[in-house]
């Protein structure tokens, strides 16, 4: 931990759950804030007092709760996991985000922010996207509330994720390939953030995950809580009891902290996250298990990096958990031990995935399956348990990594 | 009270930008990314930079320079490959005689992962007058502002088009040796032309600030060079410098075209040191 950021941090989990943090400067204790360049600070602030405004404000709140319901499909159902909870020992629940329009939990905060920007008199949308599931809910959202959309992505991912350009096209949102960098969402990222450092005033820069400087943490978080809600109330419904376990895949952490937040102030239930263990402890995308303290794309939180500072190259099979920081609140819950942070890799993933098709008639998009996997380990640590995994997005998507890699000749 | 100590690094800077407003027409401060085209070469384009420069600022290479332009990426890229890092370059100032007061640029991370104290020190012992942090705004400005004017250093405070006034005056209270202003939204090396909302801007800034002004971003030419000084002190040119040396141009000529002292005016004076 580096002295300088900590020195004056404070923040307990209990200021957390009763809506303390983020603090006015954007922090998760020593996590999260604002660091931009000036041109971008005028920009934040000003999204930061829209999204107050307009999350205080009864007609917008009104209009997503419908969009929601009627346009996104909310509340998703919670499956039990037969077989799975058979083979395993324990009792898995899936949230399951995969049946959310668009197929994926990215489409809470797509729409929640879209029709935040066109309350605030945006005239364009850009957004990153990684595994695409944000781009396309975003080129959705902007569609259904009337918005321009462009989304930036890396030639790397674009092409392992060819199914969603297609859906973004013909959703009308213009597919910007990005180049530069490692070509993947951290390069998406830095040119949607150069492109919105042109048009501060006009654009407004929709972020998929739960990452950048403060308000998008926060702001993302409000957006995807609704998972958690929803799982506790149908998990009280149905079973008249809390979940041991509440398991989910963090890449930038949206859906986690998303469903995190309906569990936070019951200490009963374990909170574990999953990130990418990729093919080993030296080619990975897991900030929180490998990573250090540091600052990207806006906030200080855990980063893969060099002991120079320099970013490093990320490894996952799934595009969507392949990023080298993670979002500030995930970096936080860490820190204070409320949250436990463990890997599956590229090769447990893909046997949970396998799983999941064959006896739950389900595919899961690879980042789900990441949980599926961590599920699967927790119900051999401790059998008989309630497991809640986050089954955040369907797995089409991935259809042509799996097939090139069944086709290579070694894989 | 902070803001009105003497900080040494702060009074060269703001005393060699004025000396080259008066005697030069401008300040001329070029922008180099240490450690490019390569380890061995650097050494020479920086001695050959710094003979017609008034200030030099010297970029730290790092992985997501989210505030530069494909030229400053690329050079950066190409910097890190080739092994710059911030020991390498300090170990080079500290080997090299360079009189002209010199800057240093770093996004936040690499000072992170260095420590603040012990860079702001290291970089006082070669001399360095300054620190850019393009990512570290004004409401994060510290510790490290306070920690770097400790060691006789000044951390450069940037505006823009979009800074309100209010805010733009807060900033410009604070700041020392001059202000950045970012003649344009966008990032380094942008080749929009620089147009009338530019001297707008650096008017604006000169209501509110009583230190020097360097305009910076897209000025790429003798021409815009000559246009913004009629409205502040000085220019900073980084990505149009970079790519004359992709081109094998010398960068002192490249500079000396910037500004021609033979034809160098001195319509807006600034007060003689």
């Amino acid at each position: 931990m580096n002295p300088e950021m900590t020195e004056n941090a404070a923040g307990t989990i209990q200021d957390l759950i009763e809506g303390r943090l983020p603090d006015e400067t954007g922090r998760f204790g020593p996590f999260g804030g604002r660091f931009v360049s000036e041109t971008l600070m005028h920009a934040i602030t000003l999204l930061e007092n829209q999204a107050r405004a307009a999350l205080n404000d009864a007609a917008f709140v009104r209009e997503l709760e419908s969009e929601l319901a009627d346009w996104v499909g909310r509340p998703t159902p919670l499956t039990e996991a037969r077989s799975l909870s058979r083979e395993w020992g324990a009792t898995i629940l899936l949230k399951r985000e995969d049946l959310a329009h668009t197929g994926a939990h990215k489409i809470n905060n797509a729409l929640g922010q879209a029709l935040l920007a066109r309350w605030s008199g945006a005239k364009e949308v850009i957004a990153e996207t990684g595994a695409g599931q944000h781009g396309v809910a975003t080129a959705a959202a902007c569609a259904r509330a009337g918005l321009p959309c462009t989304v930036y992505m890396g030639a790397v991912d674009a092409k392992r994720q060819a199914p969603n350009v297609d859906r973004m096209n013909r959703l009308g949102a213009t597919v910007i390939e990005v180049t530069s960098g490692d070509a993947t969402l951290r390069s998406a990222v830095n040119e949607a953030m150069r492109r919105w450092i042109k048009n501060p005033e006009t654009i407004y820069y929709l972020l998929g995950s739960a990452i950048g400087p403060h308000p998008y943490p926060w702001l993302v978080r409000e957006m995807q809580k609704i998972i958690g809600t929803e799982s506790r109330r149908q998990i009280m419904d149905r079973f008249k009891r809390l979940p041991d376990s509440v398991v989910a895949c963090v890449g930038g952490g949206s859906n986690a902290i998303g469903l995190f937040h309906g569990f936070l102030a019951d200490p009963s239930v374990r909170l574990i996250g999953v990130e990418a263990g990729g093919t080993g402890t030296d080619r990975n995308a897991a900030s929180i298990v490998h990573g250090t303290p540091g600052v990207l794309h806006g906030c200080y939180t855990l980063l893969l990096q060099t002991d120079d500072g320099q970013v490093l190259e990320t490894e996952s099979i799934s595009a969507g958990l392949d990023y080298p920081a993670v979002g500030p609140e995930h970096a936080f819950l860490s820190s204070v031990g409320r949250a436990e942070y463990r890997t599956a890799t590229d090769d447990q993933a893909l046997a949970a995935f396998d799983e999941c098709c064959a006896t739950e008639g389900i595919i899961p998009a690879l980042e789900t399956a990441h949980a599926l996997a961590a599920a699967k380990q927790l119900a051999t640590e401790s059998p008989g348990e309630l497991i809640l995994v986050g089954f955040s997005g369907r797995g089409d998507k991935d259809l042509p990594t799996l097939r090139a890699k069944q086709d290579a000749p070694n894989g | 009270m902070v803001d009105t100590e003497s900080i040494p690094g702060a009074d060269r800077i703001e005393s060699a930008i004025r000396s080259a407003k008066y005697e030069k027409g401008f300040a001329l401060a070029p922008f180099l990314t240490a450690g490019y085209p390569s380890l061995d070469r650097f050494p020479d384009f920086l001695q050959g930079t710094a003979a017609e420069a008034d200030l030099i600022e010297l970029g730290i290479p790092f992985t997501d320079p989210v505030a530069d332009g494909p030229t400053i990426q690329r050079t950066s890229r190409t910097a890190l490959e080739s092994g710059a890092s911030i020991p390498w370059i300090l170990d080079l100032l500290a080997t090299t005689q360079i009189d002209t007061p010199i800057i240093i640029m770093s996004y936040l991370n690499p000072l992170l992962a260095y420590g603040f104290d012990r860079f702001a020190k290291d970089c006082a012992s070669v001399n360095v007058c300054g620190l850019i942090v393009p990512d570290m705004p004004f409401e994060e400005r510290q510790p490290l502002n306070q920690i770097a004017n400790n060691h006789g250093l000044c951390v450069i405070r940037m505006v823009s088009p979009v800074t309100p006034n209010d805010r733009m005056k807060q900033i410009c209270t604070a700041a020392r040796g001059f202000i950045y202003a970012t003649t344009i939204c966008g990032t380094t090396g942008a080749d929009d032309a620089i147009d009338v909302s530019a001297e707008q801007l650096l008017t604006r800034v000169r209501t509110h600030s009583s230190i020097p002004i360097l305009a910076g971003f897209g000025i790429r030419t003798a021409n815009d060079a000559n246009r913004l000084s009629h409205h502040c002190d000085g220019v900073i040119i980084g990505s149009a410098l970079l790519e004359a040396i992709d081109r094998n141009e010398d960068p002192a000529d490249f500079l000396r075209n910037i500004r021609p002292i033979s034809t160098a005016t001195n319509k807006n004076p600034g007060i003689k040191p």
